[in-house]
Order: structure tokens, then sequence, then C-alpha cells
């Protein structure tokens, strides 16, 4: 059988290369990526193409993100960063892990791991897989390549990996108080770690002086402080987080980008209540998973974004919506900020008036209409991007013209919540202020209302028009981040 | 006979590259492409007693991989850049198709394109280099890595395009004088 042309000689085709540089760095729009799609569907060649593209892009990541040449270490510098050195030592643990994990050294060495071939493995629960420019001080001090001892020890300087017998890795630089529980299990009683836990390793827990994170598949950072207070971030997936170490009253799952802060359990008191306070966070690293979503008929989710139809065949106005459930009480007493891009289809339709809302309301029976008293809605118009803000069923901020071209992506658009700690634990229910923000500009600053126990957001397409028409808005890039530092000072 | 400790990890090593590149064809996010070749590795090491020796082993981690990915995209959000289930299997049986298309001219393919692309990284000017550092040994995001350098999330990525392009243009050339 003769062999195929390598890809490599065939034409390249700018325009596609490009899409695909897109798309390996998540910059693909949803409608880019839907051709896309197609055309690897339709298109052997372009699917030539595509793996070739692919195949170069990943022996790149290998070079630079696995190769362990010299210039990556010196390029760490004298005092690398937590997040440098984490993540350095991150990718060099899914290359050492099966290896570790078989209790072999493989014939390709790392330059800056050496270290004598482990002996004979038992059930060893942990193992020190890396360290640089580590000391130690524990009753047993770690060896490299050998399991570590029970009991308390502590990273007094540098950075440090260990690999669990479940197949958890966790670095963590110094200083860093831990002890080794079990094949999935340690206590952190202060430092700092990152831990990256595979699929195979889910339930993985550490356990710090005031809770308990449990991993449901993910990457999460996780920082005690002397006083046992736990900050917890997760960076991907998601984790279970417990106040206190009574029975699991009431745990709270975290996901991608959100953040937890557990507090020392006063044993005089007992187990409290106190709701969990929300650090900061940055989720500007790319698309968020969707939050809890009651899809409207006809919606959909499809790589990545939030499909919904805009309007009908026959009728000449409709309206579509679909809400998008979070419990925001976890957000109290904090300034938060829900965004998120949409696009909607370009015209043709110079006469339809097409509408994209974003309505917050109470939570209580059906979501409102746009326009209904009690909900703020921020309204979109496309093409002429003008936008109004009404709250109570009264306009509250003038139409404004926007700058934007037909079919551009309409927004981010951003909602600034800040909820009201005290009111919330005192009533169980909260206040908010609310600020809309188009575009970078604010239509409506810090006008207050009240949430009742689940507030929600309802995005609502509306179509008026002759005909009505037809497309689709698709939603992507939705994220909530959350300011620590700015009290809302109610 | 069956394979040595030492012999099945020396295989697995040396495979490393073109099963992550099988992966990564795939599932196109790098995270995801790291979760599912740890996985794929704990996979092949429990499995290492039905690897037939004298067989083609990258082939037959492949196939592994490919199962891996596969579960990987049943667990509910785990994946992010997703295309359709026809999509990644066209683009996974033409992949596994060249693996085993006379396994030593595949491997030897990919050697001189493995080594073009060492060669052809050596070209790249230091300070896109150090980018290109942050990105994929450190993991920072495009937004992370332009605040640092004063520059948008959009003006990195074009960056990173025009690399690449630079790259793939200077491995077409190395590939093609090396070629008899």
């Amino acid at each position: 059988m003769t062999a195929q042309p390598p890809p490599e000689t065939e034409p390249v085709s700018p325009g596609f290369e490009a899409m695909l540089s897109a798309l390996v760095d998540g910059q693909l729009s949803a409608t880019d990526q839907a051709w896309l799609e197609q055309r690897l569907t339709d298109d052997p060649r372009a699917r030539a193409e595509y793996r070739d593209f692919l195949r170069t892009e990943f022996l790149l990541a290998w070079e630079i993100g696995y190769g362990a040449d010299k210039e990556l270490l010196d390029s760490l510098g004298p005092a690398p960063s937590v997040d440098r050195v984490a993540g350095w030592l991150r990718r060099a643990g899914s290359w050492l892990l099966p290896l570790m994990a078989a209790g072999l050294v493989a014939g390709l060495m790392l330059v800056f791991f050496p270290f004598q071939p482990p002996p004979p493995r038992d059930e060893a629960p942990a193992m020190l897989t890396a360290q640089r420019s580590a000391r130690w001080q524990a009753a047993v001090p770690p060896a490299l390549g050998e399991p570590l001892a029970s009991g308390p020890m502590q990273l007094v300087a540098g950075a440090a990996q260990i690999t669990f017998a479940s197949g958890a890795v966790i670095a963590m630089t110094a200083p860093a108080e831990f002890e080794i529980l079990g094949r999935s299990r340690m206590f952190l009683r202060s430092g700092r770690i990152t831990p990256f836990v595979p699929e195979s390793a889910k339930g993985f827990t550490v356990v710090s002086p005031s809770g308990e994170v449990i991993d449901l598949g993910t990457e999460f950072s996780m920082a005690v402080a002397a006083d046992g207070a736990t900050d917890v971030f997760v960076i991907s997936g998601e984790v279970e987080v417990n106040q206190g170490h009574a029975a699991r009253e009431t745990p709270v799952r975290l996901s991608q980008g959100f953040a937890a802060r557990l507090s020392v359990v006063n044993p005089a008191t007992g187990f409290t209540q106190r709701p969990l306070l929300i650090d900061h966070f940055d989720a500007a690293s790319g698309p968020l998973r969707l939050l809890d979503v009651d899809i409207g008929p006809g919606s959909e989710v499809r790589n990545g974004g939030l499909w919904i139809p805009i309007g009908g065949s026959d009728r000449r106005s409709s309206l579509h919506r679909v809400v998008l459930l979070n419990d925001f009480s976890s957000l109290a007493g904090r300034r938060s900020t829900i965004s998120f891009k949409a696009t909607l289809p370009s015209a043709g339709t110079a006469a339809i008036h097409r509408w994209l809302a974003l309505v917050l309301d109470g939570g209580q029976g059906d979501p409102p209409r746009a326009y209904e008293p009690a909900a703020v809605a921020a309204v979109m118009v496309s093409p002429q991007w003008q936008a109004s803000v009404r709250s109570n069923g009264q306009e509250v901020a003038t139409t404004r013209k926007l700058f934007a071209r037909q079919g551009d992506a309409v927004g981010p658009y951003q909602v600034v919540l800040s909820l009201d700690d005290s009111a919330w634990t005192r009533h169980g229910r909260g206040s908010a202020i609310i600020s809309v923000m188009v575009n970078g500009l604010e239509l409506l600053a810090e006008h207050p209302i009240t949430f009742g126990d689940r507030p929600r957001l309802t995005l609502q397409t509306y179509v008026a028009g002759p005909n009505g028409g037809r497309g689709w808005a698709v939603v992507d890039d939705f994220s909530v981040s959350v300011d620590a530092t700015k009290n809302p000072g109610l | 006979m069956p394979l040595t400790r030492e012999e099945f990890v020396s295989l697995l090593t040396h495979s490393q590259r073109r099963v992550y590149a099988f992966i990564g064809t795939l599932v196109v996010d790098r995270s995801d492409a790291d979760d599912v070749l740890q996985e794929t590795n704990l996979a092949l090491w429990q499995m290492a007693d039905e690897f037939q020796p004298g067989t083609d082993f990258v082939a037959w981690a492949c196939r592994v991989a490919y199962y891996r990915v596969l579960k990987h995209r049943t667990a509910a959000g785990r994946l992010r850049a997703r295309f359709a289930d026809h999509v990644v299997d066209l683009l996974a049986q033409e992949s596994l198709q060249e693996t085993h298309l006379e396994s030593m001219i595949a491997a030897e393919q990919f050697e001189r394109h493995r080594h073009s692309l060492a060669a052809c990284l050596e070209e790249v000017p230091d300070r896109s280099r150090s980018l290109l550092l942050q990105y994929y040994a450190e993991g920072r995001s495009l937004a992370d890595i332009g605040a640092s350098a004063g520059r948008t999330a959009n003006a990195i990525a074009q960056l990173f395009h025009r690399v690449r392009s630079a790259l793939r243009e200077c491995i077409r050339r190395r590939l093609a004088e090396t070629t008899t």
C-alpha cells in the first residue's frame, strides 16, 4: 500500500491554520467551532491538515512543557514564585507519576531529578517524587524516590512534590507542615499546596485544622494559615468543602473559579452555622461551565456555549427564556460580578428588533419577563445597540448608543451584585446593590433590591417585527468573579 | 517470552511523545490531554501483561489512549473543547491508521518531525521563547501572560499564531531538505 504524501507538503490555507491556532488556545468562537467541525466531518484533507497541526502543537507542548532542559531549570530563577514551581512540578508529575507508581526509575531521567532507584515497593501511601532545594524537619527526613514516613513533617525550605498511591500529586512550597494519613488522605497543618488529582484518585481528601476538602476530580490550591483558617481556591473541576470535622451537615461544592475560607471552629460553641465567606479569585482564564441551567425549550448547550433560539416562524413576536440558577447566597458579603459574552445573529433584518435581556429576580415564582416590576433588566437591542435599563417598571437609565458593528459579539455584559452578609444571616434573606454595566459603561449604579432565597438570572431573547427573525443567541464565556477587597459597606 | 519491567518502562517512555500527540489531536485542550495521558499511562501499566512483545507498542498504547479519551468524554463537563463524537472517531481512526502504517516508517516520520521541531525551536527569538515557556511549561493563561507583558490576551494569541506558522514553515523546509 502506497503511503500518503506527508501532510506537510500539502498547500496550507492560512485562514484554516489561523482557526486551528485559535482553537488550541481556546479562543475560537462558537460559530467558528461549529464551522470547523463541519469541515472536519466533510473534508478528509481538512482532517489531515488538522491532524498535522495538532501533532506539531502537542510536540511543541511536550518539548517546552515537559522538556527537561537546563534552560527551563535556569529560567526558573533564584526565587521562583509559587505558581511557577507548582506549574512546573505539576507537569513533571504527570510524567513521573506512572514510573513512581511502578516503583521504577526509567532510563529517561530528568536533569534535575537525579535519584537512586527505590527499594522494592510495598504499599507505601505516598512517596517523595521531586524536590528542589528542599530542606526538611521530620523524625525520618524524606528521601527522593522513597516512601514518606507517617507522623508530622515540615518542609522548611524549597519545593517538593509528593505522589500518593491513589495517583494524586501534591506540589508544595516551604513553609509547610503536614502528615500523610493514607493513600488518599493527608493533613495540612499549615502552608500552601496545589494538589493535582486525576480521575482515578477522585475523593482525595486534605484535612486542615478547620475542615476538610474532598477532591471530586480537579486541581485546586489550598492554604492554611497559622491559626488554622483555610483558604481553598478551585483551579478546575470541583471540590467538596466541609467546615469543621463533624458529620457532613452542610458540605458545599465549589467549582472552577470559586474559593472558600474555612474558619477554625470554636470548641466552646460547638459546630457553628456561619456561612462560608467567599474570597477573591479571577475566573478570566477561559469559559466556565455554565451553572445550573433550566434550559427552556429549544435551547441547548453546545460547544461550550449556551444557544438560545431567537424568534419563531409564524409569530410576530416571541419571548424565550433561559434561567440560570445558582445559589447566590454563597456570595454574601462580597461584591460579585457576573459577566458573559453574548453574540446575536447578524441581520439582513433591519426592521426586526431583537432583544437579549438579562433579568435578575428575587427567586420566587415564575421568572419575570423583562420590564416587569421587581425585576432589574439590562436590555440590549440590535442592531443599533441601544440599551436601557428598567427597575420596578421604571426606566432608570436613558438609552445610550454603543459602538458595535452588526453581528459583532455583544458585551461583555456585566452585572455587579453586592450581597449583604449580615442581613443574610439575620433574616435568611439578603438585600443587594445592583450596578449594571454594558461594554464597560455603567448604566445603573448601585440600585438596591431585595432577594429571596435563591436569586436567579434569566436570559431572555425577544423578537419583535414583521415575520419575526430566526437565529440563535450564543452565550459563552460566562463567569462569576468575586471581589473580596471591596466591602459593600452596608 | 514476556517483557521485563525495565523493557516495558523503556517502551513506555519512548512512546510518550507519540501517545501525547495522539491524545492531543482528539481532545485539543492541553490540560485534558495531560489528564488523559496520565490515566493512559496508569492503564498501560496495569495492562502490561497484555502487550504482545514484538508487536507495535505505540499502536497498542494509542488504542488504550483512545478508550481513555472516550471515557473522559462521558464524564459530564470534563472536556473543554469538544467536537462531536463522529468527528473525534474519524480523527482517531485516521491517526491510528497512521501509527499502523508500517510501524517503522511511522516511527521514523515522527522522529524526523520531532527533530525538525527541536531544531526550528532554536530559531524562535528569545522574547517569544520566554512567552512559550510561560504558556506551555508553567501553564499560565493567555490573559495572565498578557498582563505580565503589558498586552492583551488576544495579542498574545496572535503572537502564538505567528510563532506556530513560522515553526510549521520551518519544519516543512527541513523535512523537504532531508527527504531523499
